[in-house]
């Protein structure tokens, strides 16, 4: 009888946690998902929140700082809107000024995705004068100063003031002297991505800096390619069929790779070069 | 019948408490102090003082639930007057359900006259008072009853401090969950997902009433939420209560 008793009382436990569990997962999705990190937005500022988490500022910051990854994931997926990214950030790093983090992916983040690189730079200003020496803040405002706004000479100084930081990895004065000695920019460009895609273990950032090294790496077989077809043309006085014909005339040593997984083809109107694996190019 | 001899003997024991009156007078104190700081809001004076007000309601209500239902049983205990309640013909369940009701009632009566007070200041600085307020405080009344529910169920094992530090880290953390479910989604290992969301839904997701956003904002609370909402606090709470009477069926006295 007790056993029959205490199994039923374990079986109704049972089934109460269930519809516990239903009844929460709807909850869930009719409060949407990023309603909590909306909310965010309507915190004053990370200055008010310094003083509200009474001495856990550091745990408050890694919450906002999951959070403000959700938030950008979400966006990422639906909308490509980040209007409160910058706020968020902000919030982040008056309460953790020493997430050195957040400020070079959150201003990586801003320029790429959101309201632009002004934005970013202000975060990063921020993050210099809070951490000094750490040389991944200059750095950065440097990449954003050559690779979206062509400043070269803002983006120099930038690398120079890195590369002096302690710990500073010696990339940040080569890449200052590249400046200087007016390299390509575009082969500067795709070294610069190349050096963020071998320094990062964030995956986001991983993905942003192999985007840009394919396109890169395709604008630079574009270049190539384009220029035997013009070749070609001036040669045999028609375009080629195909870009084996390229080849076979010994004006390409073999057609490149495309980074993008797919093949390349000449387009028969243009002439230029496409890839199959991108619609736009 | 019993039920209700217990609960009512728990109403007039709890509001013979001191610290009920020190609490609700805090409350009501701290929810009139907003008013001084109308002049500083630059025009938001109406959402300063109605945040305010519900968070502190919210706040207020919930100790008031954790330290007065964290010695619910231990004082019976104290008092040995467990013993003549014991060696009455009443049953284990009854007793949990009697005290729980009598402690839901006090904090009907502290919400009431919080609210009271509340309401009063928003007329002050409104000159109205928004109907919505109320289903705020009846959002923040549901999350109390399952606050009331678990700090009574550590009560039925533990003493009264340790009974109120683990309902408050409780309290603290049901309106963290949300970061454990994010948490839970971002870890890269099965075993430490599956223990996130395990732990997501097991633990009470008090964030579930927090409606204080949306009623200040005037958005709506649809009745499809409030029902899910009010289903999900009762089943909870049954829970916690027929956990709280397995332990205590378990206790021997004497």
């Amino acid at each position: 009888m007790r056993v029959t008793l205490r199994v039923l009382s374990l079986l109704s436990l049972l089934v109460l946690g269930t519809t516990v569990y239903s009844l929460q997962t709807e909850i869930d999705r009719m409060r949407g998902r990023h309603r909590l990190i909306e909310e965010l937005s309507y915190f004053p500022s990370g200055r008010f929140l310094r003083q509200a988490v009474l001495g856990y500022e550091h745990l408050a910051a890694d919450l906002i700082w999951l959070r403000a990854i959700q938030y950008f994931g979400q966006h990422r997926l639906t909308d490509l809107k980040f209007e409160h990214l910058g706020h968020i950030l902000d919030i982040l790093t008056t309460l953790d000024p020493q997430f050195i983090h957040a400020y070079t992916f959150g201003a990586l983040l801003l320029t790429d995705y959101a309201k632009g690189p002004e934005e970013a730079l202000e975060l990063l200003k921020k993050g210099m004068r809070e951490n000094p020496n750490a040389w991944e803040i200059p750095f950065t405002a440097g990449f954003i100063h050559y690779i979206f706004l062509r400043q070269l000479s803002t983006a120099a100084q930038y690398f120079l003031r890195a590369g002096k930081l302690p710990d500073a990895p010696e990339a940040c004065l080569r890449f200052a002297g590249f400046v200087y000695r007016k390299a390509g920019q575009r082969e500067v460009a795709l070294r610069l991505w190349i050096e963020l895609y071998n320094s990062t273990e964030n995956k986001v950032e991983k993905e942003t800096a192999l985007r840009y090294v394919n396109k890169l790496t395709m604008e630079r077989h574009a270049e190539l390619v384009e220029g035997a077809v013009e070749t070609y043309r001036d040669t045999y006085h028609t375009y080629p069929a195909r870009l084996e014909d390229l080849v076979t005339t010994g004006l390409l040593e073999e057609i490149p790779r495309d980074p993008h997984g797919g093949h390349y083809f000449l387009d028969p109107s243009t002439y230029k070069l496409r890839s199959t694996a991108r619609a736009g190019r | 019948m019993r039920i209700t001899a217990i609960m009512v003997n728990t109403f007039k024991e709890a509001i013979r408490d001191r610290i009920l009156y020190i609490m609700l007078a805090f409350g009501i104190l701290f929810t009139l102090s907003s008013r001084l700081l109308v002049p500083l809001s630059l025009g938001q004076e109406q959402k300063i003082v109605r945040d305010m007000g519900l968070a502190l309601i919210s706040l207020f209500g919930a100790l008031i639930a954790i330290l007065t239902g964290a010695q619910l049983v231990y004082k019976e205990l104290e008092r040995k007057t467990i013993y003549a309640i014991i060696s009455k013909p009443i049953r284990r369940f009854e007793f949990v359900l009697g005290k729980y009701l009598g402690l839901l009632l006090t904090l009907l009566g502290v919400i009431a006259i919080m609210t009271a007070g509340f309401f009063a200041l928003v007329f002050w600085v409104d000159g109205a008072v928004s109907p919505s307020l109320l289903k705020a405080v009846g959002f923040t009344y549901l999350e109390l009853m399952v606050v009331t529910a678990v700090a009574l169920f550590f009560s039925t094992f533990s003493t009264p401090i340790i009974s109120a530090v683990f309902a408050f880290l409780l309290y603290a953390v049901g309106h963290l969950s949300g970061d454990l479910k994010l948490l839970g989604q971002n870890l890269p290992t099965q075993l430490g997902k599956g223990f996130c969301l395990f732990l997501y839904y097991l633990l009470p997701n008090l964030e579930n009433f927090n409606i204080r956003g949306q009623v200040v904002y005037n958005q709506p609370v649809t009745l499809r939420y409030t029902s899910f909402v009010l289903g999900y606090c009762l089943l909870y709470t049954l829970i916690v209560l027929a956990i709280a009477t397995l332990i205590f069926r378990r206790r021997e006295f004497g």
